[in-house]
C-alpha cells in the first residue's frame, strides 16, 4: 500500500476509468430518481388544481378533466396514460369531493453486473395522487 | 479552475490518482445526496402542506347554518376539528392511531400540534407564528416524520406545516353581498 501510494512512475489510467465509471453509475442513478420527484410534484399540482376547481363547481365537470389533461400533456405527460377519477358535479355546500389521478409510467434503473458491466432495466411505474375535501357549491336559487 | 487544471495535469502517479479520485467520488457523492435529500424534503412538504390545506378547507362544510342566515359565519370548534382530523385522515392515508398506512413517505404517527378556528367574534387575531387574521379563517399545524435517501440512514426529520386557510373572496361576497 505504501509503495502504492509513492509510486511516482505516472500512469494511473485504470483509476481514472473507474472513477469515471462510478461517477456515471450515480448521475445515472441519481438522474432517474430526481425524474420520478419530479414527475410526483407536477401531477400534484395538477391534483390541487383540479381540486381547486372542483371545489367551487361542486365536483369534476368535462372542463375540469380537460383542464387538468391539458395541463399534464402541456408538461411532456402522455395523455393515454392518465386516469382521471372524482366525485361527479353537482355535489352541494359540505359534501364530499375526491380526485384521484393514476398515471402509468416506466422507469430505467441501472444494475451493475461483473465488475465493469452496467445493465439498464425498464421497470413499471404507477403514480398514484389522491386528494378529498368538501364542496364549496353554493346554490343560491 | 486552477486547481482542477493542476489536478488533470498531475503526472506524479498512479496512487495520487487513486486518492484523489477517491476523495473526489467520496465528495461528489455527498453533493448528489444533500441535493436529492434537499429536493425530496422540499417535495414532501409540499405534499403534507397540499393534504392539509384540503383538510382545512374541509372545515368550512361545519358552517353553523342557522347563524349563516344571519349572515354570521361561525362553524364550531369540536365539530370543525372533528371534520379536519376526518380530511387528514383520509389525505394522508393515516390508519386510527394515524400512522401512515401505504404511504412510504410518511413514517411514525402524524400528530395535530395546534388546530384553532377564528370565528368573528375571534377577530381580529394572530396567530402563533404570528399572521394577522382579520377573516374566518381555520389555522392548523402539523407534526410529520420524513426519512430522506441520505440521513435517513441516521435518523429522521420532523417536518412542521402551519396554514392558515380562508374562505375565497369569491365565497364570502356570496355570503356578504
Amino acid at each position: 500500500m505504501k509503495r502504492f501510494l509513492r509510486d511516482q512512475r505516472g500512469g494511473g489510467g485504470l483509476e481514472v476509468l473507474l472513477a469515471v465509471i462510478i461517477l456515471m453509475f450515480i448521475f445515472l442513478w441519481t438522474n432517474e430518481t430526481v425524474i420520478v420527484m419530479y414527475k410526483n410534484q407536477v401531477l400534484e399540482q395538477a391534483k390541487m388544481k383540479g381540486l381547486d376547481a372542483m371545489q367551487t363547481k361542486g365536483g369534476l365537470t368535462a372542463e375540469i378533466e380537460t383542464a387538468v389533461r391539458d395541463y399534464l400533456t402541456g408538461r411532456g405527460f402522455d395523455n393515454a396514460r392518465l386516469s382521471i377519477t372524482g366525485t361527479i358535479a353537482t355535489v352541494q355546500w359540505g359534501d364530499e369531493i375526491a380526485l384521484e389521478i393514476e398515471y402509468q409510467d416506466q422507469m430505467k434503473t441501472y444494475r451493475r453486473i461483473g465488475l465493469l458491466t452496467i445493465e439498464r432495466v425498464i421497470e413499471p411505474i404507477t403514480y398514484h395522487l389522491y386528494g378529498s375535501t368538501t364542496s364549496y357549491y353554493f346554490d343560491n336559487n | 479552475m486552477n486547481i482542477f487544471k493542476r489536478f488533470i495535469k498531475d503526472q506524479r502517479g498512479s496512487g495520487t490518482i487513486a486518492v484523489k479520485s477517491l476523495v473526489l467520488i467520496t465528495f461528489f457523492i455527498m453533493v448528489m445526496y444533500v441535493l436529492i435529500d434537499f429536493y425530496y424534503l422540499s417535495n414532501v412538504y409540499r405534499y403534507v402542506k397540499g393534504q392539509q390545506d384540503l383538510a382545512n378547507r374541509a372545515v368550512y362544510a361545519q358552517i353553523d347554518m342557522a347563524r349563516l342566515a344571519d349572515r354570521e359565519l361561525y362553524i364550531d370548534d369540536t365539530l370543525g376539528r372533528a371534520k379536519f382530523e376526518e380530511y387528514l385522515e383520509k389525505n394522508l392515508e393515516l390508519d386510527a392511531s394515524n400512522n401512515p398506512g401505504r404511504d412510504i413517505r410518511i413514517v411514525g404517527s402524524v400528530e395535530v400540534k395546534e388546530f384553532i378556528i377564528y370565528n368573528t367574534e375571534d377577530l381580529p387575531a394572530t396567530t402563533p407564528n404570528g399572521k394577522t387574521v382579520t377573516f374566518v379563517s381555520v389555522y392548523s399545524e402539523i407534526e410529520v416524520e420524513v426519512r430522506p435517501f441520505l440521513y435517513g440512514k441516521f435518523g429522521t426529520i420532523k417536518l412542521n406545516p402551519h396554514l392558515l386557510t380562508d374562505l375565497p373572496d369569491k365565497l364570502v361576497k356570496t355570503f356578504h353581498p
